[in-house]
């Protein structure tokens, strides 16, 4: 499924990059998309991207509600006039026909406050379900994105329980092979998802945590001041992580979370300058 | 005489921005010929996610010539000003009219406004409308730097059956919008674009082409559908007309269909079912004929599939599913912590920055009801239930289901409570303690509940005011009023305690916490900021029920702060009872006081040096009557108090008014024949106690002066 992704975007010109290399939230922290958004160079890309979101882990019982999982992210900047058009085609490319299947697009309106990003779009529905964020950007880490991209992330195990017709994730067929041959999603996350729900919520340590957020917060404002923006974001995106690892502890006081998003904005948004700063003058 | 016809096709409008949208640019193209100088008959406006559909008729095909005059200066003004005035009208000297007017010579300048082809000015009309629909909120797409709600695709113009040719841009010029007369049909079903002659035209190909561009159409359409659904399985639709409005606007071609939800999950509790399929999936519920909730559903579908719908069905049933295991997987992890375990989190709770956290504000309820339980005659049984009710109401908004469900707050710790084997009472005053919700919204069903309603509101309300914190004209962020008019409802129906009562009771909790805070007003202004609050919004309540706005005020004054809410109700319906059209002796009762005030009235204004005596005199003195019927009055307005007396402590009031009213006779009499204002000051003294008496009698029940005109 996901070639047949790749195989269509790329055709719509599309630069398709591997994922990136580091723990995040999901595939907007790429900077393939948070720092390519900005600035007036156009720019198209595609890519898978595994996420991590420690406090949705379910010790691998929940059948569709996991701490890791995959996001495809495409991002066309400036946004096509065809946008809802070349998605749909994508979907009719995997297997989903919207003739069949009751397609909709419904109003929500994406916003990270860690990023200090917005847009407004729509998930889109597939027979009832999220399967798609489409979002146009207005905003990136505080700044007007001129022009506006167009961003779909498309849940990628969510759209394969389409596509197969099974319940939940963990019956995925991975390979496309039969009986002993068969490798299938639980085969390969289950003990995964066990393992990291007790890491995430139970076994992580806190006061290491703490102090890693610190030093990555730290380490990012000092390269900055290097006007070094794209190693700058790498740490912004680590303390994006532990922040999310120290919310699954339960370490984080509802006050506190207000203070914690605030600060790794104010990295985002750093590092958004700089980069933007860079852009133009190039 | 011609008609216009527009569409604006766009990307998926969110719902609820759909309606007042259609209607703002009807306005704005109509308010636009208007400015133009063109009238037209009439205009309709259709709407669908994707469309906005207006057709104006009755246009003109030309916009006439005009003669239009401009007043200058005198002839004989300052060179500057002549000059001013000519290049402002665009004309030399010569080309001006010389009036003579009464005040001088003036020139004049008529202009005559050549007539202009309505084609040429629509364009202008209709863009500057598309522009102006104000959108709560708004994008920018592509390289462009204005926005609209969504990324514009298409417009369509005709005028007179042509396209109207011009262009839009948002701000991009690679990306230019050119009018013109060719539409597509649903998106998936009918994508391909056709031409329209006009509106008829359109919307029946539209129809055609899967698309019911009519919203009231398509809202009957899904009713009607999804009743019939219901009642071929012997069900019952659960009627909502806020689900139907939104649904209705998202969707082409509404399909409706049935689904099933798993039996497995029928055994949770009924509301977790109804705001799951509400909230997160918009589902219709449906209920069987005892009122309960089936375990059918109702959806509406963009979609007329060949298979009949069954992979949307079987796909919707299947997304239900996954929710409803994780509300059942909340279900059984929350109902392994009792209750009281989870009161400590609460501290984790802040309730206001300097009102402390939500712990704090427990203990507090655990006080103020039995304050309360005890002036409403509870038991000692009873009180401590509700204590133990207050004390964990709030617990249920640190479980699991709660966090995803904020709308189930209150029903689900009612139902955690009753799982554990609290008592129906503790269970029922937890469930219930956040009725009612909205205006229209009922009160809670239990006397438990209603305490715990009331404590709970009384609490954030007295501690807001507190602090200083009200709310203004336009802003209530903390929903003071939906707070203070819960009070006012539940203190209506249960209660004989006073407003002010209820304030020193909820204010004893807050003691400790204000006495050492430096945000806390002092005590007298609170209260009196209360209450003034509370009348203003006991007022507009009252008026809302239909109750006369100026009957209340006279009933309100001066007594509000001593009466329970019940007896003020009973006599505000009493007076206006008295006062209506059809009641001669109401209309005669209001005519003496009149005539009684006028002449007090009259002498406050006297600068007569007697106005000091007269104040200060109270009684009447029976010895100094002159006249007959100033003993008749004197013996009526004691015989009317002795006989009122009785009458209040009964709540008897249109007796009380009744009897007032036999006044009118003596009080005739008395203003027919006797000189009021005597000029012996003892005389005149004792004539205005005379009606100082009959007013004070009056003022007992209500403020006549209030009183306006039918």
């Amino acid at each position: 499924m996901i070639l047949r992704l790749h195989a269509y975007w790329s055709k719509q010109g599309c630069a398709i990059l591997q994922p990136y290399d580091l723990e995040m939230g999901a595939g907007t922290f790429h900077p393939a998309t948070t720092l390519k958004s900005l600035g007036p160079h156009p720019w198209r890309t595609a890519y898978v991207q595994p996420c991590r979101r420690p406090t949705d882990g379910r010790y691998g019982q929940n059948p569709n509600r996991v701490q890791h999982f995959y996001q495809y992210q495409v991002l066309i900047k400036p946004s096509p006039k065809k946008a809802q058009d070349l998605y749909l085609q994508s979907l009719r490319e995997i297997g989903i026909d919207p003739l069949l299947h009751d397609i909709r697009f419904v109003e929500d309106n994406w916003e990270s406050p860690t990023l200090g990003a917005s847009g407004l779009g729509w998930e889109v529905w597939c027979d009832g379900q999220e399967i798609t964020q489409f979002t146009y950007f207005q905003q990136m880490g505080g700044l007007e994105c001129q022009p506006v991209s167009v961003e779909l992330t498309y849940g990628l195990e969510r759209v394969a329980c389409v596509v197969q017709d099974v319940p939940d994730f963990f019956q995925l067929d991975w390979n496309g092979a039969e009986g002993e041959d068969k490798i299938t999603y639980a085969d390969i996350y289950q003990q995964n998802e066990r393992e990291f729900s007790a890491y995430n919520f139970d076994e992580a340590n806190t006061d290491h945590l703490f102090e890693s957020f610190k030093t990555h917060e730290a380490d990012c404002m000092a390269l900055l001041n290097q006007k070094l923006p794209l190693p700058a974001y790498d740490l912004c995106v680590k303390a994006s992580h532990v922040f999310n690892l120290l919310d699954a502890r339960g370490v984080i006081s509802v006050l506190e979370r207000a203070n914690y998003i605030a600060r790794v904005r104010t990295l985002a948004k750093g590092c958004c300058e700089e980069y933007l700063a860079k852009e133009i003058a190039s | 005489m011609t008609d216009l016809f527009i569409e604006i096709l766009s990307e998926e409008i969110p719902a609820r921005f759909q309606k007042k949208a259609s209607e703002d640019f009807k306005r704005l193209v109509e308010e636009g010929l208007i400015e133009k100088g063109l009238p037209f008959e009439d205009s309709e406006v259709l709407y669908s996610p994707r469309r906005l559909a207006l057709k104006v008729t009755g246009i003109p095909l030309e916009k006439e010539a005009q003669k239009i005059e401009r007043k200058g200066p005198r002839v004989d003004a300052p060179a500057k000003a002549i000059e001013g005035f000519l290049a402002s009208v665009g004309l030399s000297l010569a080309d001006c009219e010389q009036r003579a007017l009464p005040k001088g010579d003036f020139l004049f300048a008529v202009l005559e406004e050549p007539s202009q082809k309505t084609h040429d000015i629509l364009p202008g009309v209709i863009e500057r409308a598309l522009k102006n629909i104000p959108w709560p909120q708004s994008m920018r797409w592509g390289s462009g730097t204005e926005s609209w709600v969504r990324p514009v695709h298409s417009l369509i113009t005709l005028f007179n059956g042509e396209p109207l040719p011009f262009t839009v841009s948002f701000g991009d010029d690679s990306d230019q919008l050119t009018a013109g007369s060719t539409t597509t049909g649903h998106m998936f079903m009918s994508p391909s674009t056709f031409p329209v002659k006009d509106f008829k035209d359109y919307v029946e190909k539209l129809e055609r082409s899967y698309v019911m561009v009519d919203p009231d159409q398509r809202r009957e359409h899904i009713l009607t559908k999804a009743r019939e659904l219901a009642a071929e399985q012997g069900l019952h639709l659960k009627e909502d007309p806020a689900l139907l409005e939104e649904v209705t606007g998202l969707v082409e071609w509404p399909v409706v269909l049935m689904g099933h939800i798993d039996e497995a999950f029928m055994t949770l509790p009924q509301e977790i079912l109804m705001t799951s399929m509400k909230v997160h999936q918009r589902y219709f519920s449906t209920l069987d004929r005892h009122g309960c909730l089936a375990s059918s559903f109702i959806f509406v579908a963009n979609m007329s599939a060949s298979d009949e719908g069954q992979t949307i069905i079987s796909g919707n049933e299947r997304v239900l599913g996954a929710r409803l295991s994780d509300a059942q997987f909340f279900w059984d992890q929350d109902r392994k912590k009792p209750l009281s375990s989870l009161v400590p989190d609460l501290k984790k709770i802040t309730f206001q920055e300097h009102l402390g956290t939500v712990y704090d504000k427990t203990e507090r309820l655990v006080i103020l009801t039995q304050s309360l339980a005890t002036a409403m005659g509870f038991g000692s049984e009873e009180t401590k239930d509700l204590q133990q009710a207050a004390q964990l109401c709030k617990t249920d908004l640190v479980t699991e289901m709660v966090y995803e469900f904020p709308e189930l707050q209150g029903i689900m710790g009612g139902y955690y409570a009753k799982a554990q084997g609290l008592s129906a009472l503790t269970s029922q005053a937890i469930a219930e303690h956040y009725n009612p919700k909205g205006a229209q919204d009922s009160l809670p069903s239990t006397p438990g509940g209603s305490i715990l309603a009331l404590a709970d509101r009384l609490d954030t309300l007295v501690g807001f005011f507190s602090i200083g914190l009200r709310p203004t004209g336009s802003r209530d962020p903390f929903a003071l009023r939906r707070a203070v008019l819960g009070i006012i409802r539940l203190q209506e129906r249960e209660l004989s305690l006073t407003f002010e009562d209820l304030i020193s009771r909820a204010l004893k909790g807050y003691e400790s916490l204000l006495s050492r805070s430096d945000h806390a007003l002092p005590l007298e202004e609170v209260r009196q900021n209360l209450i003034t609050f509370y009348l203003e919004r006991l007022k507009i309540y009252w008026k809302d029920q239909g109750l006369r706005p100026d009957v209340t005020e006279a009933i309100l004054a001066g007594n509000s702060a001593t009466l329970p809410l019940s007896v003020l109700k009973k006599r505000i319906e009493s007076l206006e009872a008295f006062l209506s059209q059809s009641n001669p002796a109401g209309q005669d009762l209001l005519a003496v006081y009149k005539r009684a005030s006028n002449i007090l009235e009259a002498e406050k204004k006297n600068p007569h040096e007697h106005r000091a005596l007269i104040e200060s005199s109270r009684s009447v003195n029976p010895d100094l009557f002159q006249q007959e019927e100033e003993r008749r009055l004197w013996q009526a307005l004691q015989r009317v108090e002795e006989e009122t007396l009785p009458l209040l402590e009964r709540h008897a009031y249109l007796d009380v008014f009744q009897s007032l009213s036999t006044l009118k006779g003596p009080l005739d009499a008395y203003f027919d024949h006797v000189t009021v204002k005597a000029e012996q000051s003892t005389l005149r003294e004792n004539r205005l106690a005379s009606l100082r008496s009959f007013q004070s009698l009056l003022k007992k029940v209500a403020d006549f002066s209030k009183i306006g005109p039918l």
